[in-house]
Protein backbone atom coordinates (compact mmCIF):
# COMPACT_ATOMS: atom_id res chain seq x y z
CA UNK A 1 0.00 0.00 0.00
CA UNK A 2 3.03 2.02 0.48
CA UNK A 3 3.47 2.27 -2.99
CA UNK A 4 0.50 4.81 -3.66
CA UNK A 5 2.20 7.08 -1.51
CA UNK A 6 5.53 6.91 -1.98
CA UNK A 7 6.28 5.83 -5.76
CA UNK A 8 5.52 7.99 -8.97
CA UNK A 9 2.35 8.10 -10.36
CA UNK A 10 2.75 5.11 -13.05
CA UNK A 11 2.76 6.34 -16.71
CA UNK A 12 0.11 6.93 -18.90
CA UNK A 13 -2.36 7.17 -15.66
CA UNK A 14 -4.20 10.51 -15.23
CA UNK A 15 -3.47 12.58 -12.36
CA UNK A 16 -7.04 13.36 -11.01
CA UNK A 17 -7.04 15.05 -7.52
CA UNK A 18 -10.40 16.17 -6.72
CA UNK A 19 -9.17 18.53 -3.14
CA UNK A 20 -9.48 21.50 -4.06
CA UNK A 21 -12.70 20.69 -4.85
CA UNK A 22 -14.10 19.91 -1.32
CA UNK A 23 -15.59 22.39 0.89
CA UNK A 24 -13.65 23.13 3.88
CA UNK A 25 -16.87 21.11 6.03
CA UNK A 26 -15.99 18.43 3.99
CA UNK A 27 -12.28 18.76 4.07
CA UNK A 28 -12.50 18.54 8.21
CA UNK A 29 -15.23 15.54 8.40
CA UNK A 30 -12.48 13.38 6.52
CA UNK A 31 -9.61 14.59 8.45
CA UNK A 32 -10.80 15.26 11.88
CA UNK A 33 -11.56 11.54 12.36
CA UNK A 34 -8.44 9.93 10.69
CA UNK A 35 -5.98 12.27 12.84
CA UNK A 36 -8.08 11.56 16.09
CA UNK A 37 -7.34 7.82 15.77
CA UNK A 38 -3.75 8.65 14.33
CA UNK A 39 -3.51 10.11 17.96
CA UNK A 40 -4.99 7.23 20.02
CA UNK A 41 -2.24 5.09 17.73
CA UNK A 42 0.29 7.01 18.70
CA UNK A 43 -1.10 7.71 22.34
CA UNK A 44 -1.10 3.60 22.81
CA UNK A 45 2.17 3.43 21.54
CA UNK A 46 4.25 5.96 23.87
CA UNK A 47 2.06 5.56 26.74
CA UNK A 48 1.37 1.70 26.46
CA UNK A 49 1.81 1.20 30.17
CA UNK A 50 -2.05 2.24 31.12
CA UNK A 51 -3.46 0.33 28.00
CA UNK A 52 -1.34 -2.65 29.00
CA UNK A 53 -2.45 -2.63 32.57
CA UNK A 54 -5.89 -2.67 31.61
CA UNK A 55 -5.93 -5.38 29.33
CA UNK A 56 -3.77 -7.52 31.94
CA UNK A 57 -6.33 -7.23 34.28
CA UNK A 58 -9.56 -7.88 32.10
CA UNK A 59 -7.52 -11.10 30.97
CA UNK A 60 -6.58 -11.70 34.93
CA UNK A 61 -10.70 -11.23 35.13
CA UNK A 62 -11.37 -13.38 32.44
CA UNK A 63 -8.62 -16.40 33.53
CA UNK A 64 -9.98 -16.03 37.49
CA UNK A 65 -13.97 -15.54 36.44
CA UNK A 66 -15.66 -16.35 40.35
CA UNK A 67 -16.48 -12.66 40.62
CA UNK A 68 -18.34 -12.83 37.10
CA UNK A 69 -20.07 -15.72 38.37
CA UNK A 70 -20.70 -14.46 41.72
CA UNK A 71 -22.06 -11.02 40.28
CA UNK A 72 -24.49 -12.90 38.11
CA UNK A 73 -25.49 -15.98 40.07
CA UNK A 74 -25.41 -14.39 43.67
CA UNK A 75 -26.15 -11.16 43.26
CA UNK A 76 -23.09 -9.79 44.42
CA UNK A 77 -22.10 -6.27 43.64
CA UNK A 78 -25.64 -6.82 41.70
CA UNK A 79 -28.03 -4.55 39.90
CA UNK A 80 -31.73 -4.33 41.31
CA UNK A 81 -34.39 -6.84 39.27
CA UNK A 82 -37.04 -4.82 36.56
CA UNK A 83 -40.36 -6.17 36.41
CA UNK B 1 -27.44 4.86 38.90
CA UNK B 2 -25.70 1.83 36.89
CA UNK B 3 -28.46 -0.54 36.32
CA UNK B 4 -29.61 2.45 34.24
CA UNK B 5 -26.16 3.22 33.27
CA UNK B 6 -25.03 -0.31 31.77
CA UNK B 7 -28.03 -0.56 29.58
CA UNK B 8 -27.38 2.99 28.26
CA UNK B 9 -25.36 1.60 25.60
CA UNK B 10 -28.11 -0.05 23.94
CA UNK B 11 -30.52 2.55 24.93
CA UNK B 12 -29.00 5.41 23.76
CA UNK B 13 -28.36 4.24 19.79
CA UNK B 14 -31.52 2.28 19.54
CA UNK B 15 -33.75 5.31 20.54
CA UNK B 16 -31.16 7.56 18.11
CA UNK B 17 -32.52 4.84 15.78
CA UNK B 18 -36.12 5.48 16.41
CA UNK B 19 -35.62 9.50 15.89
CA UNK B 20 -33.88 9.05 12.58
CA UNK B 21 -36.66 7.37 11.65
CA UNK B 22 -38.90 10.32 12.08
CA UNK B 23 -36.28 12.68 9.51
CA UNK B 24 -36.28 10.54 7.27
CA UNK B 25 -35.75 13.63 4.72
CA UNK B 26 -33.88 15.91 6.95
CA UNK B 27 -30.41 14.61 6.65
CA UNK B 28 -29.32 17.23 9.12
CA UNK B 29 -31.42 16.10 11.53
CA UNK B 30 -30.36 12.34 11.00
CA UNK B 31 -26.63 13.94 11.33
CA UNK B 32 -27.20 15.59 14.55
CA UNK B 33 -28.74 12.68 16.30
CA UNK B 34 -26.57 9.92 15.13
CA UNK B 35 -23.45 12.24 16.37
CA UNK B 36 -25.14 12.80 19.76
CA UNK B 37 -26.13 9.48 20.44
CA UNK B 38 -22.61 7.87 19.68
CA UNK B 39 -20.58 11.06 21.63
CA UNK B 40 -23.38 10.04 24.47
CA UNK B 41 -22.51 6.60 24.43
CA UNK B 42 -19.08 7.22 24.85
CA UNK B 43 -19.12 9.01 27.33
CA UNK B 44 -21.31 6.73 29.47
CA UNK B 45 -18.96 4.03 28.38
CA UNK B 46 -15.90 6.22 30.26
CA UNK B 47 -18.56 5.85 33.20
CA UNK B 48 -19.14 2.34 32.88
CA UNK B 49 -14.73 1.56 32.44
CA UNK B 50 -14.51 3.65 35.74
CA UNK B 51 -16.69 1.47 37.87
CA UNK B 52 -15.71 -1.37 36.76
CA UNK B 53 -12.51 -0.82 37.19
CA UNK B 54 -12.67 0.55 40.92
CA UNK B 55 -15.48 -1.34 41.89
CA UNK B 56 -15.73 -4.97 39.84
CA UNK B 57 -17.79 -6.71 37.57
CA UNK B 58 -21.44 -5.66 37.85
CA UNK B 59 -24.60 -7.03 36.55
CA UNK B 60 -28.32 -6.40 35.82
CA UNK B 61 -30.93 -9.17 35.23
CA UNK B 62 -34.02 -7.49 33.37
CA UNK B 63 -37.41 -9.30 33.41
CA UNK B 64 -39.03 -9.94 36.22
CA UNK B 65 -36.61 -12.90 37.11
CA UNK B 66 -33.41 -13.64 39.08
CA UNK B 67 -30.33 -15.24 37.00
CA UNK B 68 -30.21 -17.93 35.12
CA UNK B 69 -33.66 -17.02 34.28
CA UNK B 70 -33.70 -13.55 33.60
CA UNK B 71 -32.34 -11.87 31.11
CA UNK B 72 -28.58 -11.12 32.45
CA UNK B 73 -26.31 -8.07 31.22
CA UNK B 74 -23.45 -8.09 32.36
CA UNK B 75 -20.13 -5.45 32.70
CA UNK B 76 -16.55 -6.76 33.73
CA UNK B 77 -13.46 -4.79 32.66
CA UNK B 78 -13.30 -6.54 28.97
CA UNK B 79 -16.68 -5.57 27.71
CA UNK B 80 -15.99 -1.93 29.63
CA UNK B 81 -13.22 -1.91 27.12
CA UNK B 82 -14.87 -3.04 24.22
CA UNK B 83 -18.36 -0.78 25.11
CA UNK B 84 -15.59 2.20 25.12
CA UNK B 85 -13.84 1.53 21.89
CA UNK B 86 -17.26 0.72 20.24
CA UNK B 87 -18.52 4.48 21.64
CA UNK B 88 -14.94 6.29 20.16
CA UNK B 89 -15.35 4.33 16.85
CA UNK B 90 -19.24 5.18 16.27
CA UNK B 91 -18.24 8.93 17.04
CA UNK B 92 -15.00 9.15 14.55
CA UNK B 93 -16.99 7.29 11.61
CA UNK B 94 -20.52 9.56 11.99
CA UNK B 95 -17.92 12.15 11.27
CA UNK B 96 -16.40 10.73 8.53
CA UNK B 97 -20.21 9.70 7.25
CA UNK B 98 -21.18 13.29 7.22
CA UNK B 99 -17.78 14.24 4.59
CA UNK B 100 -18.30 11.21 2.70
CA UNK B 101 -21.57 9.71 2.49
CA UNK B 102 -23.78 10.50 -0.37
CA UNK B 103 -27.60 12.30 0.18
CA UNK B 104 -29.55 9.39 -1.63
CA UNK B 105 -28.21 6.73 1.57
CA UNK B 106 -28.93 9.49 3.91
CA UNK B 107 -31.98 9.50 2.98
CA UNK B 108 -32.37 5.63 2.75
CA UNK B 109 -31.91 5.29 6.06
CA UNK B 110 -28.05 4.89 6.73
CA UNK B 111 -27.90 6.33 10.16
CA UNK B 112 -30.65 4.35 11.23
CA UNK B 113 -29.08 1.31 10.10
CA UNK B 114 -25.66 2.23 11.47
CA UNK B 115 -27.39 2.93 14.90
CA UNK B 116 -28.83 -0.29 14.84
CA UNK B 117 -25.86 -2.10 13.90
CA UNK B 118 -24.41 -0.20 16.83
CA UNK B 119 -27.24 -1.19 19.18
CA UNK B 120 -26.30 -5.18 17.93
CA UNK B 121 -22.02 -4.38 18.71
CA UNK B 122 -22.76 -3.16 22.15
CA UNK B 123 -25.41 -5.84 23.05
CA UNK B 124 -22.83 -8.69 22.25
CA UNK B 125 -20.62 -7.21 24.71
CA UNK B 126 -22.99 -6.65 27.18
CA UNK B 127 -24.95 -9.79 27.23
CA UNK B 128 -24.36 -12.32 29.99
CA UNK B 129 -26.60 -14.98 27.92
CA UNK B 130 -26.02 -17.12 25.40
CA UNK B 131 -29.36 -17.14 23.33
CA UNK B 132 -29.16 -13.38 23.76
CA UNK B 133 -25.92 -13.07 22.43
CA UNK B 134 -27.31 -14.46 19.33
CA UNK B 135 -30.11 -12.34 19.08
CA UNK B 136 -27.37 -9.39 19.07
CA UNK B 137 -25.44 -11.15 16.56
CA UNK B 138 -28.46 -11.25 14.23
CA UNK B 139 -29.31 -7.86 14.92
CA UNK B 140 -25.92 -6.54 13.82
CA UNK B 141 -26.07 -9.09 10.78
CA UNK B 142 -29.12 -7.69 9.95
CA UNK B 143 -27.98 -4.22 10.15
CA UNK B 144 -25.02 -4.74 8.36
CA UNK B 145 -26.27 -7.02 5.59
CA UNK B 146 -28.51 -4.02 4.25
CA UNK B 147 -25.90 -1.09 5.14
CA UNK B 148 -23.21 -3.44 2.36
CA UNK B 149 -26.20 -3.49 0.14
CA UNK B 150 -27.15 0.67 0.35
CA UNK B 151 -26.58 1.65 -2.74
CA UNK B 152 -27.44 -1.43 -4.71
CA UNK B 153 -24.27 -1.88 -7.16
CA UNK B 154 -23.48 -4.73 -8.67
CA UNK B 155 -20.65 -5.26 -6.98
CA UNK B 156 -22.28 -4.73 -3.25
CA UNK B 157 -25.03 -7.09 -4.00
CA UNK B 158 -22.22 -9.70 -4.53
CA UNK B 159 -20.19 -8.93 -1.99
CA UNK B 160 -23.60 -8.84 0.35
CA UNK B 161 -25.03 -11.98 -0.67
CA UNK B 162 -21.67 -13.74 0.54
CA UNK B 163 -21.31 -11.65 3.27
CA UNK B 164 -24.69 -12.66 4.25
CA UNK B 165 -24.66 -16.34 3.24
CA UNK B 166 -21.47 -16.92 4.95
CA UNK B 167 -22.98 -15.51 8.24
CA UNK B 168 -25.95 -16.65 8.26
CA UNK B 169 -23.99 -20.67 8.10
CA UNK B 170 -22.54 -19.44 11.32
CA UNK B 171 -25.96 -18.20 12.66
CA UNK B 172 -26.91 -21.71 11.88
CA UNK B 173 -24.04 -23.04 13.50
CA UNK B 174 -24.41 -20.59 16.40
CA UNK B 175 -28.01 -21.61 16.95
CA UNK B 176 -27.47 -25.54 16.54
CA UNK B 177 -24.48 -25.27 19.34
CA UNK B 178 -26.99 -23.01 21.64
CA UNK B 179 -29.96 -25.55 21.45
CA UNK B 180 -27.58 -28.28 21.83
CA UNK B 181 -25.85 -27.04 24.84
CA UNK B 182 -29.16 -26.35 26.18
CA UNK B 183 -30.67 -29.60 25.91
CA UNK B 184 -27.47 -30.85 27.86
CA UNK B 185 -27.11 -28.67 30.58
CA UNK B 186 -30.21 -26.52 31.30
CA UNK B 187 -28.98 -23.19 31.05
CA UNK B 188 -27.79 -20.53 28.56
CA UNK B 189 -26.74 -17.78 31.07
CA UNK B 190 -23.11 -17.83 30.91
CA UNK B 191 -22.41 -17.66 34.77
CA UNK B 192 -24.78 -20.39 35.03
CA UNK B 193 -23.42 -22.63 32.43
CA UNK B 194 -19.50 -21.51 33.75
CA UNK B 195 -20.29 -23.78 36.99
CA UNK B 196 -23.17 -26.16 35.31
CA UNK B 197 -20.11 -27.64 32.54
CA UNK B 198 -17.83 -28.36 35.31
CA UNK B 199 -20.14 -30.87 36.65
CA UNK B 200 -21.16 -32.77 33.82
CA UNK B 201 -20.56 -36.35 33.23
CA UNK B 202 -19.44 -36.25 29.57
CA UNK B 203 -16.53 -33.59 28.53
CA UNK B 204 -16.09 -35.02 24.91
CA UNK B 205 -19.79 -34.11 24.23
CA UNK B 206 -19.33 -30.84 26.00
CA UNK B 207 -15.57 -30.51 23.67
CA UNK B 208 -18.04 -31.55 20.34
CA UNK B 209 -20.40 -28.31 21.51
CA UNK B 210 -17.24 -26.38 21.90
CA UNK B 211 -15.98 -27.21 18.29
CA UNK B 212 -19.20 -25.91 16.88
CA UNK B 213 -18.98 -22.73 18.33
CA UNK B 214 -15.30 -22.17 17.21
CA UNK B 215 -17.33 -22.67 13.64
CA UNK B 216 -19.80 -20.29 14.36
CA UNK B 217 -17.24 -17.75 16.01
CA UNK B 218 -14.66 -18.53 13.45
CA UNK B 219 -17.00 -17.38 10.65
CA UNK B 220 -17.74 -14.24 12.12
CA UNK B 221 -14.42 -13.22 13.01
CA UNK B 222 -13.02 -14.49 9.62
CA UNK B 223 -10.96 -17.19 10.69
CA UNK B 224 -9.12 -19.75 8.80
CA UNK B 225 -10.53 -21.85 6.42
CA UNK B 226 -14.34 -19.73 6.49
CA UNK B 227 -12.69 -16.14 6.36
CA UNK B 228 -13.31 -15.78 2.33
CA UNK B 229 -16.42 -13.67 2.70
CA UNK B 230 -14.60 -10.67 4.60
CA UNK B 231 -12.05 -9.88 1.33
CA UNK B 232 -14.87 -10.61 -1.38
CA UNK B 233 -17.53 -8.25 0.48
CA UNK B 234 -15.52 -5.56 2.89
CA UNK B 235 -14.32 -3.73 0.07
CA UNK B 236 -17.61 -2.94 -1.81
CA UNK B 237 -19.57 -0.86 0.31
CA UNK B 238 -18.27 3.27 0.89
CA UNK B 239 -15.00 3.38 2.88
CA UNK B 240 -16.84 4.60 5.97
CA UNK B 241 -19.24 1.72 6.31
CA UNK B 242 -15.61 -0.66 5.39
CA UNK B 243 -14.27 0.86 8.42
CA UNK B 244 -16.79 0.04 10.99
CA UNK B 245 -16.95 -3.29 9.61
CA UNK B 246 -12.90 -3.71 9.57
CA UNK B 247 -12.52 -2.17 13.19
CA UNK B 248 -16.21 -3.65 15.13
CA UNK B 249 -17.31 -6.52 13.24
CA UNK B 250 -14.80 -9.18 13.51
CA UNK B 251 -13.50 -8.43 17.04
CA UNK B 252 -17.18 -9.14 18.01
CA UNK B 253 -16.55 -12.76 17.01
CA UNK B 254 -12.67 -12.63 18.97
CA UNK B 255 -15.21 -11.09 21.76
CA UNK B 256 -17.42 -13.87 21.90
CA UNK B 257 -14.53 -16.32 21.22
CA UNK B 258 -12.84 -15.17 24.06
CA UNK B 259 -15.81 -15.12 26.37
CA UNK B 260 -17.24 -18.96 26.09
CA UNK B 261 -13.71 -20.25 25.70
CA UNK B 262 -12.52 -18.39 29.12
CA UNK B 263 -15.75 -18.83 31.12
CA UNK B 264 -17.84 -21.70 29.74
CA UNK B 265 -15.62 -24.22 27.71
CA UNK B 266 -12.59 -24.60 30.09
CA UNK B 267 -12.74 -28.45 30.80
CA UNK B 268 -10.87 -29.85 27.96
CA UNK B 269 -8.12 -27.25 26.64
CA UNK B 270 -6.00 -29.72 25.14
CA UNK B 271 -8.44 -29.81 22.49
CA UNK B 272 -9.83 -26.36 22.04
CA UNK B 273 -7.05 -24.60 22.46
CA UNK B 274 -5.17 -27.31 20.33
CA UNK B 275 -7.43 -26.69 17.36
CA UNK B 276 -7.76 -22.68 17.87
CA UNK B 277 -3.73 -22.59 17.88
CA UNK B 278 -3.52 -24.57 14.43
CA UNK B 279 -6.84 -22.48 12.73
CA UNK B 280 -4.59 -19.24 14.49
CA UNK B 281 -1.58 -19.76 12.55
CA UNK B 282 -3.07 -20.59 9.09
CA UNK B 283 -5.21 -17.81 9.57
CA UNK B 284 -2.68 -15.24 10.04
CA UNK B 285 -0.33 -17.40 7.74
CA UNK B 286 -2.92 -17.26 4.64
CA UNK B 287 -4.49 -13.02 5.65
CA UNK B 288 -0.79 -12.04 4.41
CA UNK B 289 -0.33 -13.74 1.81
CA UNK B 290 -3.55 -13.16 0.15
CA UNK B 291 -3.00 -10.06 0.96
CA UNK B 292 -0.03 -9.87 -1.34
CA UNK B 293 -1.77 -10.98 -4.19
CA UNK B 294 -4.06 -8.00 -4.22
CA UNK B 295 -4.04 -4.52 -6.21
CA UNK B 296 -7.06 -2.63 -4.94
CA UNK B 297 -6.43 -0.72 -1.19
CA UNK B 298 -9.77 -2.17 0.49
CA UNK B 299 -8.74 -5.71 -0.30
CA UNK B 300 -4.77 -5.36 0.95
CA UNK B 301 -6.42 -4.12 4.20
CA UNK B 302 -9.37 -6.68 4.13
CA UNK B 303 -6.82 -9.69 3.86
CA UNK B 304 -4.61 -8.05 6.77
CA UNK B 305 -7.65 -8.32 9.15
CA UNK B 306 -7.62 -11.79 8.45
CA UNK B 307 -3.90 -12.10 8.93
CA UNK B 308 -4.74 -10.11 12.45
CA UNK B 309 -7.51 -12.48 13.60
CA UNK B 310 -5.09 -15.12 13.65
CA UNK B 311 -2.69 -13.25 16.46
CA UNK B 312 -5.64 -12.54 18.66
CA UNK B 313 -6.97 -16.11 18.63
CA UNK B 314 -3.05 -17.11 19.17
CA UNK B 315 -3.47 -15.22 22.49
CA UNK B 316 -6.58 -16.81 23.46
CA UNK B 317 -5.23 -20.82 22.30
CA UNK B 318 -2.13 -19.67 24.26
CA UNK B 319 -4.24 -19.19 27.26
CA UNK B 320 -1.80 -17.78 29.65
CA UNK B 321 -2.90 -14.37 31.36
CA UNK B 322 -0.30 -12.10 29.37
CA UNK B 323 -1.35 -14.15 26.16
CA UNK B 324 -5.05 -13.55 26.82
CA UNK B 325 -3.65 -9.27 28.00
CA UNK B 326 -1.93 -9.54 24.64
CA UNK B 327 -5.11 -10.53 23.19
CA UNK B 328 -6.94 -7.87 24.37
CA UNK B 329 -4.12 -5.46 24.05
CA UNK B 330 -4.34 -6.44 20.19
CA UNK B 331 -8.16 -6.16 19.95
CA UNK B 332 -7.76 -2.33 21.11
CA UNK B 333 -5.17 -2.08 18.53
CA UNK B 334 -6.30 -3.28 16.01
CA UNK B 335 -9.98 -1.70 15.75
CA UNK B 336 -8.33 1.61 16.09
CA UNK B 337 -5.31 1.11 13.61
CA UNK B 338 -7.74 -0.91 10.92
CA UNK B 339 -10.78 1.93 11.35
CA UNK B 340 -8.34 4.25 10.38
CA UNK B 341 -6.58 2.87 7.35
CA UNK B 342 -9.94 2.02 5.82
CA UNK B 343 -10.91 5.85 6.52
CA UNK B 344 -7.51 7.32 4.97
CA UNK B 345 -8.01 4.74 2.33
CA UNK B 346 -11.50 6.38 1.56
CA UNK B 347 -9.80 9.71 1.64
CA UNK B 348 -7.21 8.64 -1.08
CA UNK B 349 -10.29 7.75 -3.36
CA UNK B 350 -12.10 10.80 -2.31
CA UNK B 351 -9.02 12.81 -4.07
CA UNK B 352 -7.47 10.42 -6.95
CA UNK B 353 -11.14 9.00 -7.27
CA UNK B 354 -9.49 5.19 -7.37
CA UNK B 355 -8.64 2.55 -5.07
CA UNK B 356 -6.47 0.56 -7.06
CA UNK B 357 -2.74 0.54 -6.37
CA UNK B 358 -1.77 0.45 -10.17
CA UNK B 359 -3.65 3.61 -10.85
CA UNK B 360 -2.48 5.64 -7.92
CA UNK B 361 1.45 7.67 -7.12
CA UNK B 362 2.81 10.50 -5.71
CA UNK B 363 0.24 10.91 -3.05
CA UNK B 364 2.86 11.90 -0.58
CA UNK B 365 4.75 14.18 -2.70
CA UNK B 366 0.70 16.37 -2.88
CA UNK B 367 -0.62 15.42 0.56
CA UNK B 368 2.40 15.16 3.03
CA UNK B 369 -0.49 15.09 6.32
CA UNK B 370 -2.19 12.52 4.26
CA UNK B 371 1.23 10.37 3.83
CA UNK B 372 1.83 10.83 7.33
CA UNK B 373 -1.26 9.84 8.92
CA UNK B 374 -1.30 6.59 6.60
CA UNK B 375 2.44 5.96 7.97
CA UNK B 376 1.05 5.74 11.42
CA UNK B 377 -1.58 3.39 11.60
CA UNK B 378 0.32 1.28 8.77
CA UNK B 379 3.92 0.97 10.53
CA UNK B 380 1.81 -0.12 14.13
CA UNK B 381 0.00 -2.68 11.70
CA UNK B 382 3.26 -4.14 10.94
CA UNK B 383 4.11 -4.03 14.53
CA UNK B 384 6.82 -1.26 14.40
CA UNK B 385 8.39 -0.02 17.96
CA UNK B 386 7.08 1.69 19.89
CA UNK B 387 3.78 2.19 18.17
CA UNK B 388 1.13 0.06 19.39
CA UNK B 389 0.59 -2.74 17.36
CA UNK B 390 4.49 -3.28 18.65
CA UNK B 391 3.67 -4.33 22.13
CA UNK B 392 0.65 -6.17 21.22
CA UNK B 393 3.01 -8.45 19.07
CA UNK B 394 5.73 -8.26 21.78
CA UNK B 395 2.90 -9.32 24.54
CA UNK B 396 1.85 -12.59 22.35
CA UNK B 397 5.85 -13.29 21.36
CA UNK B 398 6.55 -13.33 24.53
CA UNK B 399 3.47 -15.42 26.04
CA UNK B 400 4.54 -18.05 22.99
CA UNK B 401 7.79 -18.17 24.58
CA UNK B 402 6.88 -18.45 28.43
CA UNK B 403 4.38 -21.63 26.74
CA UNK B 404 6.71 -22.81 24.97
CA UNK B 405 4.71 -22.95 21.68
CA UNK B 406 8.08 -22.54 19.05
CA UNK B 407 6.10 -23.10 16.32
CA UNK B 408 3.21 -20.67 16.42
CA UNK B 409 5.29 -17.90 17.85
CA UNK B 410 7.72 -18.18 14.83
CA UNK B 411 5.15 -17.97 12.55
CA UNK B 412 3.59 -14.99 13.97
CA UNK B 413 7.07 -13.59 13.98
CA UNK B 414 7.03 -14.09 10.36
CA UNK B 415 4.26 -12.93 9.20
CA UNK B 416 5.04 -9.81 11.22
CA UNK B 417 7.94 -9.40 8.13
CA UNK B 418 5.87 -10.49 5.32
CA UNK B 419 3.27 -7.62 6.76
CA UNK B 420 6.12 -4.80 7.14
CA UNK B 421 7.05 -5.73 3.34
CA UNK B 422 3.40 -4.69 2.28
Amino acid sequence: MERSFWKDLPEGVEDIDKFDTFSTSKKRYLFIPAITLAVCTLIIGFFTAPFFDAAASSASELVNNVDYIKSVLEGVNNGEIYS
Amino acid sequence: MMNILILLPLVIPFLGAILTLFFREKVSFQRGIFSVSSGLVFIVSLFLLDHVFTTGVFSVQIGGWKAPFGITFVVDKLSAIMISISGLMAFSTSLYAFGSIDAEREKFGFYTLLSTLFVGINGSFLTGDLFNLYVWFEVMLMSSFVLIALGGTKAQLEGAVKYVTLNLISSLFFLVAVGILYGIVGTLNMADLAVKIKMHQDPWLITTVALMFIIAFGIKSAMFPLFFWLPASYHTPPAVISAVFAGMLTKVGVYAMIRVFTLIFTNNPEVTNGVLIVLAGATMLVGVLGAAAQNDIRRILSFHIVSQIGYMIMGLALASPLAIAGAVFYIIHHIIVKTNLFLIGGIVNEIKGTFALNKLGGVYKSYPLLGLLFLIPALSLAGIPPLSGFWAKFSLVKAGFEAEAWFITGLSLFVSILTLFQ
